[in-house]
């Protein structure tokens, strides 16, 4: 192989390489392809080392097995053999014996299989250590490829060098480029959350990271502070389950804005993995390994939050991401500072915007009038309420026109108040009545304003508010008409009348009260109880303790008295009775007071006194005429009961012995005598009958009576059968009306049935032609009137009081027998019952018998 | 034993005219039994227990007594109490033969254990119509109620 062309050959692939390649691995991989297709070798490793994480990184690998892709291939450059190999700064060759260690950390087969040599060539320039080129060569003779390597090493060197240093000047401008960007973002962007997303995303690329995230605290409207965060490099969804990291050892010195945690891996930190619950990263997280974590402060030294960048790989942070890192960081500061501020202003901007809104619109719909006017009282604002309510112009209300919607009786004192509070710049209130568009009234207002000073001092508008008070002043016109009208009651009242508060002491009092009670005025008692003052003696003269006092009881119990007596007592002590009534007054259901009427009942008192006693007096008498009576009455039937031993014995005597002589002594005894003797035993039968009339009659008035339904027309049925037994001959036409009725003792009815039918068929007896008996009813004057009528031989109406007196008789015992008793039986059973019994009639022209019972009448016979 | 027409009916009755009259009846009834007048109520009772002027008296039982109410000294239902009363002649009939014919005195009768109330018509006719009648139940038709053994136990 001849060097020069083998260099040439080197040199042509270079500059291809330098032409098409972009980056510092690739043109890596070219120049090591180049080289192992020149040299003829089988492998070549290129391997750059870096300053500032003391770590080789495999670049190119030609021949070999590649790396795994996306997977960097990094040794520490002081605790690897390679490494030590590079900082050697000497070529060294591994002919026979491969070292071992080496062959570990470049995947070379295990000694027994080798059979080739590796040359190791560190990579300088000026004291730098740039890295260290491996060559791999199977089996011998290698020698030349490796000695020509070492010619070209200066080349490749030097290509190195270039390349790292554009790659350098290309980063520097990307990364000014990147934080331009920042500030710009800063400088146009106000809000928060868009802010720090470009923070993160610029950061994250600014850095290489795979990831990257800002952790940021915000102010919440009510003033709390929450944490918010955005990611860069990774779907949020993958964070979303993840809790918002805490103070734990990692964390604490980037939250705590102490300063900078970087890491090449942080996994192999002494402070990771302390923590509960997770020890570390929680499943799922993120592969982070190299680690870079910068607080945000703000100008002030508060933390604002904290930028975080990972990678998957270990070593992936230098010191001057860190630098640029802290520069985004006080950017970021700066700009969460600034939108902060713009996010407050906005806020309260909108705030005051919304306010005076509201304000506008509350005074727009408000149903009063609100006006502003100049210092002079131009008006310069009036709501829409005034321009709805007068139907005034707003060039209207400014004219002469305003004083169309005033009252004219109000004109005068509105000017008056006006001048008072222009003059002296003060305060004013007045009523006044503004005519309303709608129905051409005026309604009352009150109208306020307020003079308003600007900060020197000197007036410089007025705002004013009239209200509707209408409806107040038509109630207090009302209130007063309406007390007026009391007074005028309650001073003219006949009554008494007091009110007590709800401890009884007085409260009002009217003139009749005052006169009555003597006392002038309520002054005079208002500062005791009205029981003191009126009521503190009681009949007897003792003292009448309030506890006792049912008028007070009455009004704590909330228990209204109606016409109740009492004895009140005069200011000078005079005892008077009272009939009084007390309303308690509640309001909300609890007791204010009361109100209590009287009258004094003197004179009342002393009529009822005099009633009494004649009612007395009369009671007494009449229980004296009733105890007469009942002597008489027994009287009377002591009598009617020797009367009927008594009389009765001697007429059986003369009887009896009348008949002896007639049967005994008949022959001794011619016809004169006989008939005398037959006269002498109809007389004493005829007394007989008489006294038994007599004792029937008696019986009947003692009869204790029984009210019962009584059916008239079944028992005068009855009657007229007993009557037609007896005298079997005898052809009466009988009409009985079907179904009367009465509420009366049977027994006593049956008496009365039995003497009118029985005198109907007795006056009857005896004419020529035929007999007729009625008996019927009919309402007279609301009553019922029970009718035996007959057409037998009547009566002179001249004797009719007559008719029911006892034994009298308007007929000769030869015309009709009888003993005079039976009607008089009649009126006495009636007269029991409180009915009526009266007659008609006619000389043979028939009788008529009427009677009631007392009874109520049947409502039937009311139809 | 005494026959039958031995027995005595005691006729209690003040008033002459009624006792005449009631005796006229009995005999015109062809009572054959003796007939014992007493005046007033105490003889009656006296005459009842053989006791103050009939103490010493062997009389012959009593099988009817016809007692008037209205009575001096003591009143007829009086008698009849006493007679009811006592166990030796509780079981005698008695007949009220009286003139009034009051509710009361009636209950009253009845109550104390009479075996009839008869009112005495005021016509001698039926007057002793009645007799006849009453003598006839209570003498021939009626069952009296054995003697009860003088001053024997029962």
């Amino acid at each position: 192989m001849d060097p020069s062309l083998a260099i040439l050959q080197l040199r042509a692939e270079l500059g291809r390489a330098l032409m098409e390649t972009s980056g510092l691995a690739p043109l890596l991989d070219a120049l090591g392809e180049a080289l192992r297709r020149i040299l003829r070798l089988d492998v070549i490793w290129i391997w750059t080392s870096d300053a500032a994480t003391q770590n080789l990184e495999l670049q190119a690998t030609s021949g070999g097995s590649p790396a795994e892709p996306g997977r960097r291939r990094l040794l520490p450059l002081n605790r690897s053999r390679l490494g030590q190999l590079a900082m050697k700064n000497t070529p060294q060759l591994f002919a026979e014996a491969l070292d071992p260690g080496l062959g570990a950390e470049l995947g070379l087969p295990a000694p027994g299989e080798r059979g080739g040599s590796l040359l190791a060539w560190p990579m300088s320039s000026a004291d730098e250590q740039l890295g260290i080129l491996l060559a791999y060569g199977r089996g011998p003779g290698h020698d030349a490829a490796f000695e020509l390597l070492g010619g070209m090493m200066p080349i490749l060197i030097q290509a190195l060098v270039r390349r790292r240093d554009e790659e350098k000047l290309e980063a520097d401008a990307k990364a000014l480029a990147t934080v331009n960007r920042i500030v710009n973002a800063l400088s146009t962007v106000h809000e928060l959350t868009k802010l720090v997303q470009i923070v993160t995303d610029e950061g994250t690329e600014l850095c290489g990271a795979e990831f990257g995230a800002f952790f940021y605290n915000v102010i919440g409207k009510r003033g709390e502070s929450y944490m918010l965060y955005t990611l860069s490099g990774v779907p949020i969804e993958k964070f979303s389950r993840f809790p918002m990291p805490r103070n734990t050892a990692i964390f604490a010195p980037t939250f705590a804005g102490q300063g900078v945690v970087r890491l090449d891996d942080v996994t192999q930190d002494p402070r990771y993995g302390r923590n509960d619950p997770y020890f570390g990263m929680p499943r799922g997280h993120l592969p982070v390994c190299s680690y870079l974590a910068v607080p945000v402060s703000s100008r002030s030294g508060e933390v604002l939050g904290g930028l975080f960048f990972g990678h998957a790989q270990p070593g992936m942070f230098t010191e001057r991401h860190e630098q640029l890192m802290l520069a985004v960081a006080h950017q970021a500061a700066i700009g969460i500072e600034r939108a902060r501020l713009y996010g407050e202003l906005e806020t309260q901007y909108k705030a005051a915007a919304e306010a005076r809104e509201h304000y506008r619109a509350l005074i727009e719909l408000s149903p009063q009038f609100v006006w502003t006017s100049a210092a002079d009282g131009t008006l310069t604002y009036s709501n829409q309420r005034w321009y709805d309510y007068t139907g005034l112009s707003e060039a209207e209300t400014r004219g002469p026109e305003l004083a169309t919607v005033i009252h004219p009786d109000d004109i005068a004192r509105l000017s008056e108040v006006w001048d008072a509070a222009a003059a002296h710049g003060l305060p004013y209130e007045t009523e006044l009545r503004f005519r309303q568009k709608a129905d051409g009234s005026y309604r009352w207002h009150l109208s306020r304003a307020m003079p308003i000073r600007n900060a020197e001092g000197n007036l410089s508008h007025w705002v004013g508010v009239s209200i509707d008070i209408h409806e107040r002043k038509e109630a207090e016109a009302a209130l007063t008409y309406q007390s007026h009208l009391t007074r005028t009651i309650t001073d003219n009242a006949a009554s008494c009348l007091f009110m007590m508060d709800k401890r009884g002491h007085p409260t009002f009092m009217n003139p009749a009260a005052r006169e009555l009670i003597g006392y002038q005025s309520l002054e005079e008692i208002k500062d005791r109880s009205l029981h003191e003052a009126i009521h503190r003696t009681k009949p007897d003269g003792s003292p009448y303790p309030l506890e006792e006092c049912p008028i007070d009881n009455a009004q704590n119990a909330l228990e209204p008295i109606r016409n109740k007596e009492e004895v009140f007592c005069t200011k000078d002590g005079r005892l008077f009775p009272v009939s009084y009534s007390l309303t308690p007054l509640q309001r909300d259901g609890e007791l204010i007071g009361s109100v209590m009427e009287f009258r004094d009942i003197t004179a009342q008192k002393q009529l009822e006194r005099a009633l009494r006693e004649n009612e007395e007096r009369l009671a007494a008498r009449v229980q004296e005429r009733t105890a007469q009576l009942e002597a008489s009455n027994k009287e009377l039937e002591a009598f009617s009961y020797s009367v009927s031993h008594d009389l009765r014995a001697p007429l059986r005597g003369i009887d009896g012995f009348s008949d002896v002589l007639l049967r005994r002594y008949s022959d001794s005894l011619d016809e004169t005598a006989r008939s005398y003797l037959i006269r002498v035993k109809e007389a004493a039968g005829r007394m007989g009958s008489l006294i038994e009339d007599m004792l029937k009659l008696s019986r009947l008035t003692r009869r204790e009576m029984r009210r019962e339904r009584v059916d008239l027309s079944a028992m005068a049925a009855s009657v007229i059968a007993l009557l037609q037994e007896r005298e079997p001959d005898r052809i009466v036409a009988i009409t009985i009306a079907p179904g009367l009725e009465t509420f009366a003792d049977p027994v006593l009815m049956r008496a009365v049935l039995e003497n009118l039918l029985g005198n109907a068929w007795k006056f009857t007896g005896k004419l020529e032609g035929s007999a007729e008996i009625k008996f019927f009813s009919q309402p007279m004057a609301g009553e019922l009137v029970f009718v035996v009528r007959d057409n037998g031989a009547g009566f002179d109406m001249e004797y009719q009081d007559k008719l029911f007196t006892a034994f009298q008789r308007l007929h000769s015992e030869n015309e009709f027998e009888g003993t005079g008793v039976g009607l008089a039986s009649v009126q006495r059973v009636i007269r029991r019952h409180g009915g009526r019994v009266w007659a008609e009639g006619l000389v043979d022209g028939g009788a008529s018998f009427y009677f009631t019972t007392g009874a109520p009448m049947p409502e039937r016979s009311l139809a | 034993m005494h026959a039958a027409e031995n027995r005595v009916i005691l006729l209690v009755e003040d008033k002459r005219d009624d006792a005449d009259l009631t005796l006229m009846a009995l005999a015109e009834s062809q009572v054959k039994n003796p007939v014992v007048h007493v005046k007033d109520g105490a003889e009656a009772i006296d005459y009842i227990m053989r006791r103050g002027k009939h103490a010493q008296l062997e009389a012959a039982p009593i099988t009817l007594v016809l007692l008037d109410l209205n009575l001096p000294k003591v009143g007829g239902l009086d008698v009849l109490r006493r007679i009811r009363e006592n166990a030796e002649s509780r079981m005698i009939p008695v007949v009220i033969l009286t003139t009034s014919k009051e509710e009361e005195d009636l209950a009253r009768g009845y109550a104390l254990g009479a075996n009839s109330y008869i009112q005495k018509p005021i016509d001698f006719t039926r007057f002793s119509e009645t007799v006849k009648q009453l003598s006839m139940y209570w003498l021939v038709l009626n069952e009296c109620p054995p003697t009860p053994r003088k001053g024997g136990s029962q």
